[in-house]
């Protein structure tokens, strides 16, 4: 059977140069995440992991190797392009919700879909399900300082679901909150995977987490040093190779 | 589709501290421009309206005002019949041999100013048709009667109906005053031209000669008639060419105040800057999360762009009604031309206020491009790590 991979990476370096210094943020990895997969990426502090998260969601540029997503491969785009090509297929989550703060719920969430022919009918349909699915429908003129975290983070989801993305990225979605609310996201999160079959990439450093996805990639000073299963699924993963 | 606009006003809102420093110093300085400009506007009105489209001055050759211009009687003899010369109902030339003069007047409050005093006859009231009568009547000649402006009536102790002024060798009564569609004339004094060539001592000289043509009359004809007919040896111009020169002053003015607003401006615009660089330094984050989204790196330089010219528009806004008062207020300016003081109005046209809001756009412009730059080279990986 033929297996589609939502997130094809191979071989990817990714070097910062600090002053005079060198440092390899991601060293020589491959993995292949198929379609409808949660998947989280773990690793101590300065391991990697954001590092290949926005190599992922296309807003970094690997050094050398090729990152595909969605069957599109991004290497070599340019930033217009890239930029537009975001906007299509990746709805992104921050560990500090990252909502415009002058913009109310409803108008953080239609955000995205300004990029987009739909009309302003359209969008309010989009965004209204949106924040409906995340269980905010009653908070849609709050502006975010009106907003405990969570709902914040909530809203944030409402905001990377509503274009329909291919791939949804969360970067420590639930490292700025308390432990209910961070469940609560979680719950949210697998929920979203299980009924809408979206393929959802998570770089945390929650152990947590673990319960709620189906395959965690460890990451070590730039290194993939392992895959597991998660305890929501068995690992799917076709081909992974850690580079000791 | 660009970062909608409801982001740019409610973040200026957001930081009313620094957005209303900075549009109160660009409103500053549009209200200076729209002051500047209007006053311009005024003095080019009132010397521009001063002239008639059917009207011709006829000077010495080679001179530039009337100030410099001396008309024998021969002279005022031989064009007083020319054909092209426009006749009133009872037959006579509206032809205005006239003699401005320059003399000391003392104001309401004190200091005194250079007015002229212009010796015309009754038929100068025909020639000039924007002149009438708004109180009293016409003097009577060789009475030593005057009528004078209403753009003095208020400003000199003497200049109204009924009060003695005292000029020259004499005292003249004053016994009407006269409105001149807020031209030139209504800074003068006008007297009876045989009175104020026996006072200035002046003999039987005009220094210019006005006449109306007649409808239909071969302009450049009439000039070169007079100026080559052998008995009139003159050079004529039509009125509005001749005042068109004299408002030398007024551009002179124009670009002074210019020159005063740029200099403002560049100021204004260093201040918009600062505004916008604290703005983008305060939202790296929100760049980043814009451009994440997907927005392009042209859609925030725009966005940043847009909400500078927001800012300078609405302080420009603001300027333009701070200098709105200066609208029809009345004053005095000492016209280097004709060496006498002159009353105008300042007058805030249209034109002015859409040339303010197109100045302050600018200084939007000029100050938002640098910041806005910066917040489009902004990588997005950098500008998220600071969230």
């Amino acid at each position: 059977m033929d297996v589609k991979f939502a997130i094809d990476l191979e071989h990817v370096v990714r070097i910062y140069r600090r002053d005079e210094f060198e440092v390899r943020a991601l060293d020589d990895v491959t993995i292949q995440v198929p379609e409808g997969r949660f998947v989280a990426i773990m690793g101590p502090s300065g391991s990697g992991k954001t590092t290949m998260l926005n190599l992922i969601a296309g807003i970094d540029h690997a050094t050398s190797g090729r990152v595909s997503v969605g069957g599109e491969e991004i290497t070599g785009m340019k930033e217009r392009d890239l930029a537009a090509w975001r906007a299509r297929h990746i709805g992104l989550i921050f560990q500090f919700y990252n909502l415009i703060p002058v913009l109310t719920a409803f108008e953080n969430v239609e955000l995205p879909l300004l990029l987009t022919p739909l009309d302003k009918a359209e969008r309010r349909e989009h965004v209204e399900t949106a924040l409906r699915i995340v269980g905010l429908a009653d908070r849609m003129d709050h502006y975010p300082r009106q907003l405990s975290g969570g709902q914040e983070q909530r809203v944030a989801i409402a905001r990377a679901l509503v274009t329909d993305p291919t791939i949804v990225v969360a970067d420590e979605p639930t490292g700025d909150l308390d432990a209910k609310s961070a469940e609560e996201i979680l719950n949210l999160l697998t929920d979203l995977n299980r009924q809408f079959n979206r393929t959802i990439v998570m770089v945390t450093h929650d152990p947590r987490a673990e319960r709620f996805v189906d395959t965690v990639y460890r990451l070590d000073k730039g290194i993939l040093v392992g895959i597991e299963d998660g305890k929501g699924g068995p690992a799917r993963a076709e081909s992974a190779q850690a580079q000791a | 589709m660009a970062i909608p606009l409801k982001y740019n006003v409610r973040s200026l809102l957001v930081r009313r501290v620094s957005t209303g420093m900075t549009a109160g110093g660009i409103a500053l300085v549009v209200a200076v421009f729209v002051v500047t400009m209007a006053m311009v506007a005024g003095l080019g009105t009132m010397i521009s309206d001063t002239g008639e489209s059917d009207n011709m001055i006829v000077l010495r050759k080679g001179a530039t005002t009337e100030t410099y211009s001396a008309i024998n009687l021969d002279q005022f003899e031989a064009m007083k019949f020319l054909p092209q010369i426009r006749r009133d109902p009872a037959g006579n030339p509206m032809i205005s041999p006239e003699l401005p003069v320059q003399v000391l007047m003392r104001r309401t409050h004190g200091s005194s100013d250079n007015i002229v005093v212009r010796g015309v006859l009754p038929i100068a009231l025909e020639v000039h048709s924007k002149v009438h009568i708004i109180a009293g009547r016409m003097f009577r000649p060789a009475l030593g009667e005057v009528t004078v402006g209403k753009g003095l009536v208020g400003r000199y102790a003497d200049a109204k109906v009924g009060s003695t002024m005292h000029f020259g060798r004499g005292a003249w009564k004053v016994v009407g005053i006269f409105s001149a569609g807020g031209s030139s004339f209504e800074s003068e004094v006008w007297a009876d031209i045989h009175n104020v060539q026996d006072d200035a001592q002046r003999g039987a000289y005009y220094a210019a000669v006005r006449l109306k043509m007649a409808p239909g009359a071969d302009t450049d004809a009439l000039i070169n008639r007079i100026a080559d007919d052998p008995r009139i040896n003159l050079q004529a111009e039509t009125e509005p060419e001749y005042y068109k020169e004299q408002a030398v002053v007024a551009r002179q003015m124009n670009w002074l105040g210019m020159i005063v607003a740029i200099v403002m401006g560049i100021g204004a615009v260093f201040a918009a800057m600062n505004t916008m660089y604290a703005a983008v330094s305060a939202r790296t984050s929100e760049i980043g999360t814009l451009r994440a989204l997907g927005f392009s790196p042209g859609s925030v330089l725009l966005c940043f762009l847009i909400e500078s010219v927001i800012l300078a528009t609405a302080a420009g806004a603001i300027g333009i009604l701070l200098a709105m008062p200066i609208n029809g207020f009345s004053t005095t300016f000492g016209n280097f031309v004709t060496f006498s003081t002159m009353a105008f109005n300042f007058r805030v046209t249209f034109a002015i206020m859409l040339e303010a809001l197109v100045f302050s756009a600018l200084m939007g412009v000029f100050g938002g491009w640098l910041p806005a730059r910066q917040a489009m080279r902004m990588r997005v990986v950098e500008a998220l790590r600071r969230s």
